[in-house]
């Protein structure tokens, strides 16, 4: 097989090489086996995704007839602006995560169930990345199918035993969301008759009942809207991230929510156009609504919280609520500030969940009050948590003020000035919650916890130190991934291919 | 406190300050008659203004000072905080 | 122009907060020295012109040399450098760090030249003092100074992003009549110390170190005044805030019984003065301001200085706990003693000139009102810094005064250092006015501002004479608006709580039936917060049904 022929199957190997990977992992299951396996999957994944990123950029959209059908009858693998620069942040935070994973996992889960975690790891991240690179409506659902059941899985292996209860909410959920979503693909497709999203938006003005859409529309974004936890079908998100082994919570954060938001930024702006009316009040100020609830509810729960992985958790509920605002907004700006906080996110939020994972290797708890001074005993790990909480608030220098420059923008331009001043005023719940951390991680005498504690061993520092690090050259640096996240925003908007 | 009560302490080295800060601020007043001023609002270029303005200024700041006092003054409530802070 | 860029004057405190994080000893002595210095020289040398870079397809000017800056710059490097020689006992590395970091970002908020600098700068000011402060132990102080200045940032952000629209980031004059103007002018005045948040500074300053203080007393709220004069000067809602925060300052400092408390206040009082000028908005007037915050950065350091002193040696800075100190503290004493009469604007300090051209500026506008009460709190600000702080602490007779113990030579030094600067510019006032041409033509020693302000002040310290006993310090506190977000919600809470529980009794009146309701409204309160997540599954079903329903109910009208 030659180069050109490599490049010319990339948009189907970026999604197989982590799912073989898998597979590989759980035919030798051995646990030192496993590991280099993982690696080496999630890096032939990230590599598709970059050169695809290139390609992208050089050349446009790279359509992709998988085992040659036309679009009609077979499945088409589509990669544009937008979901590439999904396809790079899913394949990085995979091999992040699976870098980190190898103690953590080590310390954390049984050894004989090491190679199944690795394997579910691998084969969750090659569901999201089909999610995202598909073209075809149904395709999407069974790799949504293919990640959620790997995360309950995932979520199911942690240490606690209310991590089953957790997976076991999230999967009837989960299939809550599944179902809906597959029922509205149903009635597209007695609508249009064709599954490919390119062509059911081409034949959408041909179509004669509008009922029958709008019943599809609401059906597949509910459905999206509970996968990607949208406030008010949130409350999954909290215990699983909780309970999770820290490095599938760290996968979950950074990942899974955020591949959602990029199905459901498709359909609207793909398929479903968010302009409609729907009678006095539009789509678009539902989902304002609701992201604005998230922004202020969940972010005022986090305040709350006196487990530092749910605080994080809820803190990820209100910046998804940033994300899905940006989407609502609908201009370029914000647009691009939304799909800029989707990478800013997925990095600032991996670090900080990162460095408690480090702390529960290290200290075994996770419990804010157990954290006290916990910064002195470890520094390292307690300044990558310090930068991720300074992105989180939107600190200049970190990456969460560009997303957030851009969003402030873009409401701005839309004339909703209003909503700008939500999203600033939401930030203050973020210095809140952040502070709240900061003092006890820092400021506190050291408690039993902390004493007893050693700075996090190499292996856990390493990606972590990487993802901070990154996430100040993104707040300072930031002219790459904007002109990315711009051209998302572009292609989305129909403004460019 | 009454106003015999403030007057009270007024003897000896205080009382002999007070009585040489007023002769120097005759003096001073005598000296402003000799001087060119340049009023902007007129009755700031009359000689003496500053010391009966002076004069005025730091009762009524006092006065001020002392009704403001007496309405927000509090028996200190911020040691605990403070001790606990270290 | 790349060396516009590089020769920065924040570059070597940048560097030098790093320095002084990772040295100690001799080495950390001489960066932390070593760094200001080096930023005073860049403050003059670095080139006129402006070094544009582009950033997410802004043009962002990150340094812009002009006139006011460098004044400013002069000003907040001559503080950091005696800040630093002051502090030079310090032992807290963090604290050594985190001042030349704040220093940092004060000179990048006044050589910035766009609006989004500013900002950058601005928060990283707030990083850097709230530093200051935890770096002395006072973790609650600290938050509530953080929560403060994140308020303050949150309104200007907003201003900032929606002025974008007209104009772009270039620093402009605003006029404060659109909603982001209005914003922009809020953000700023929250650092500035203005009313009604004005408490924040009192509350935060006496709780940073001894040495922390000089530095928290010098920047932030004169680096407000710096950013008003280049984006409102001439507005004129900015007389009457000034006004009250004089009024405000003084009422205060003549009240409280801590002297970095008093030093406080003072400085919302003297800030004032600037504000007003700012309102008043021509030349004279800017110019008047800029000087003014130049010399008030010099005498407040010189006042927190020796007040920083008085705790260091002392343990205390309470002036009800002092008294009697003057025999043992001669030298601390002598720049008590100059520090207020420079705040007081004694001829031949360089109060003075600063004092007189705010003075005239106002009376060339014919601004009548802020003259005739500046004047008055010009008389008054002799009471509390120039009177009653050296009265009460140190000079008044005193059977049993508390020991002192003996401080570094350094810190005499760094008071050395100031008070030369202030009785320098006292006699040469053209040592000032050549820095701010625009104050240059300002009569400062004719024998009729002389003679007016000697009368002034001799007729005020009659009247402390007088009434001395009214101003004696008291162990007290003074309520102030920081009462509302220190006490005023925990109160609230207590009071409704409290109104429900007699609200219940009185309509079930049983002991059990207040029980249960305690643990209702405890379990309420649990479900709402901490425990926000625990959904049952069949509420989360519930809720998507419902979200279904509404989409469909919307999709169907």
């Amino acid at each position: 097989m030659t180069l050109a022929v490599l490049q010319h199957h990339l948009p189907v190997l970026v999604v197989l090489m982590p799912l073989l990977g898998g597979l590989l992992v759980a035919i030798i299951r051995h646990p030192a086996a496993s590991w280099p396996i993982a690696i080496a999957a999630a890096a032939a994944s990230l590599a598709g995704a970059l050169a695809l990123s290139r390609e992208v950029a050089a050349n446009g959209v790279i359509s992709y007839a998988l085992g040659g059908f036309p679009s009609e009858l077979g499945i088409e693998y589509r990669v544009d602006a937008v979901n590439v620069l999904i396809l790079v942040v899913v394949s990085f935070m995979a091999l992040a995560t699976l870098v980190f994973a190898r103690l953590s996992v080590a310390s954390e889960i049984d050894e004989g169930r090491q190679p199944w975690f690795y394997t579910m790891m691998l084969v969750a991240t090659a569901g999201l990345l089909g999610m995202a690179v598909t073209g075809d409506a149904f395709n999407a659902f069974v790799f949504l199918e293919i990640s959620s059941l790997a995360t309950y899985t995932l979520i199911a292996l942690g240490r606690d035993r209310r991590a089953l209860v957790a997976a076991y909410q999230y999967l009837i959920v989960g299939t809550i969301g599944a179902t809906f979503y597959v029922i509205g693909v149903g009635l597209l497709y007695l609508a249009t008759g064709t599954l490919n999203l390119e062509l059911i938006a081409e034949r959408l003005p041909e179509v004669t009942s509008p009922r029958a859409l709008l019943a599809a529309e609401a059906f597949i974004l509910v459905g999206i809207a509970l996968k990607l936890a949208l406030f008010p079908l949130h409350a999954w998100l909290p215990n699983a991230y909780t309970y999770a082994p820290s490095a599938a919570t760290v996968l979950l954060a950074s990942t899974a929510t955020k591949v959602a938001v990029y199905l459901l930024a498709r359909y609207i702006f793909g398929i479903f156009g968010l302009h409609r009316e729907f009678g006095d009040i539009s789509g678009a100020s539902l989902l304002i609504l609701l992201s604005l609830a998230a922004m202020f509810l969940a972010s005022a729960a986090a305040i709350f919280q006196n487990d530092v992985k749910r605080l994080l958790a809820f803190s990820s509920i209100g910046q998804i609520g940033y994300i899905t605002l940006g989407i609502a907004i609908a201009n370029s700006d914000a647009l691009t500030g939304a799909f800029l906080h989707i990478a800013n996110h997925a990095v600032l939020k991996g670090a900080a969940f990162m460095a408690i994972g480090a702390i529960l290797y290290r200290c075994g708890s996770e419990r804010l009050d157990d954290l006290a001074g916990i910064g002195r005993a470890m520094p390292v790990t307690g300044a990558v948590l310090t930068i991720a909480g300074l992105a989180l608030i939107g600190v200049p220098g970190t990456s969460g003020f560009v997303s957030k420059w851009y969003l402030v923008a873009g409401a701005f331009d839309a004339g909703k000035g209003w909503l700008a001043l939500m999203i600033v005023a939401s930030s203050f719940l973020a210095v809140l919650y952040v502070g709240r951390i900061m003092e006890i991680v820092w400021f506190r005498p050291p408690g039993r916890v902390a004493l007893a504690a050693a700075e996090a061993p190499g292996g856990l520092l390493v990606p972590m130190v990487a993802l901070a690090t990154l996430t100040v050259l993104l707040g300072i640096a930031a002219y790459w991934p904007a002109e990315m996240a711009h051209s998302a925003a572009e292609a989305l908007l129909g403004v460019r291919p | 406190m009454t106003w015999s009560g403030t007057f009270a302490g007024l003897k000896g080295t205080r009382l002999r300050l007070a009585i040489g800060l007023a002769v120097l601020l005759i003096a001073l007043v005598r000296c402003d008659f000799l001087v060119s001023h340049h009023p902007a609002f007129g009755i700031d270029g009359t000689p003496g203004f500053a010391a009966w303005y002076g004069i005025v200024a730091a009762v009524v700041a006092i006065a001020l000072a002392t009704l403001w006092a007496d309405i927000a003054r509090r028996p200190e409530t911020r040691t605990e905080e403070e001790e606990r802070d270290g | 122009m790349a060396e516009t860029l590089l020769l920065a004057p924040f570059w070597p405190l940048v560097v030098g907060s790093l320095a002084v994080a990772f040295t100690r000893g001799a080495l950390q002595n001489l960066v932390s020295v070593a760094a200001p210095l080096l930023a005073l020289v860049l403050v003059w040398t670095v080139p006129e012109g402006s070094a544009t870079v582009s950033w997410l397809g802004m043009t962002l000017t990150p340094v812009a040399p002009d006139a006011t800056a460098r004044v400013f710059g002069t000003a907040f490097a001559f503080a950091a450098i005696a800040g630093a020689i002051f502090a030079l006992d310090q032992k807290s590395t963090a604290e050594r760090a985190a001042v030349l970091l704040y220093a940092a970002a004060a000179q990048g908020v006044v050589f910035a030249g766009d609006l989004l600098t500013l900002f950058v700068f601005w928060e990283v000011m707030a990083i850097g003092s709230t530093l200051v402060i935890f770096a002395n132990g006072a973790a609650r102080a600290g938050i509530r100074y953080a929560l403060m200045h994140a308020f303050g940032g949150v309104l200007l952000f907003a201003g900032i992003a929606a002025s974008m629209g007209s104009g772009g980031l270039a620093l402009r004059a605003f006029s404060a009549d659109s909603t982001a103007s209005l914003l922009i002018l809020a953000g700023v005045l929250v650092n500035a110390g203005a009313p009604p948040v004005s408490a924040w500074v009192a509350d935060a300053y006496p709780r940073a170190s001894w040495s922390g203080a000089v530095f928290l007393s010098a920047f932030t709220t004169k680096a407000a005044v710096a950013v008003l004069i280049r984006l409102f000067p001439g507005e004129s809602m900015l007389v009457p805030i000034g006004l009250v925060m004089a009024v405000y300052g003084m009422v205060y400092a003549l009240i409280e019984n801590d002297i970095r408390r008093v030093l406080s206040y003072s400085i919302v009082g003297q800030v004032g003065f600037m504000v007003v000028a700012v309102g008043i908005g021509t030349p004279l007037a800017l110019g008047a301001a800029t000087a003014h915050a130049f010399v008030h950065i010099l005498y407040k350091s010189l006042l927190m200085m020796a007040a920083g002193t008085v705790l260091r040696a002392t343990g205390t800075a309470r002036l009800t706990a002092l008294g009697g100190l003057a025999r043992s503290m001669p030298l601390v004493t002598a720049a008590m003693i100059l520090g207020g009469l420079a705040l007081a604007a004694l001829p031949l300090t360089a109060g003075f000139v600063s004092k007189s051209a705010i003075m005239q500026a106002l009376a060339e506008d014919k601004a009548a009102t802020a003259w005739f009460l500046l004047t008055a709190v010009s008389a008054g600000s002799l009471l509390y810094a120039g009177l009653r702080l050296p009265w009460f602490a140190m000079l008044r007779p005193k059977v049993d005064p508390v020991a002192a113990a003996p401080v570094p030579v350094t810190m005499f030094a760094a008071m050395a250092l100031v008070g030369a600067a202030i009785l320098a510019i006292g006699f040469v006032p053209s040592l000032l006015t050549s820095l701010v041409p625009a104050i240059a033509d300002v009569a400062v020693l004719t024998p009729d501002h002389i003679l007016f302000q000697i009368m002034l002040l001799v007729a005020a310290a009659i009247c402390f004479v007088m009434l001395l006993a009214i101003l004696a310090p008291r162990a007290a506190i003074t309520l102030d608006a920081d009462w509302l977000w220190r006490v005023a919600p925990a109160m609230i809470g207590h009071r409704a709580s409290a109104a429900w529980r007699a609200a219940r009794l009185a309509l079930i009146p049983a002991s059990d039936a207040a029980r249960q309701e305690n643990r209702l409204l405890a379990r309420a309160w649990v479900r709402m917060t901490s425990d926000a997540g625990n959904w049952r599954t069949g509420d989360i079903a519930l809720a998507a049904t419902a979200l279904l329903g509404i989409v469909l109910l919307i999709a169907a009208l």
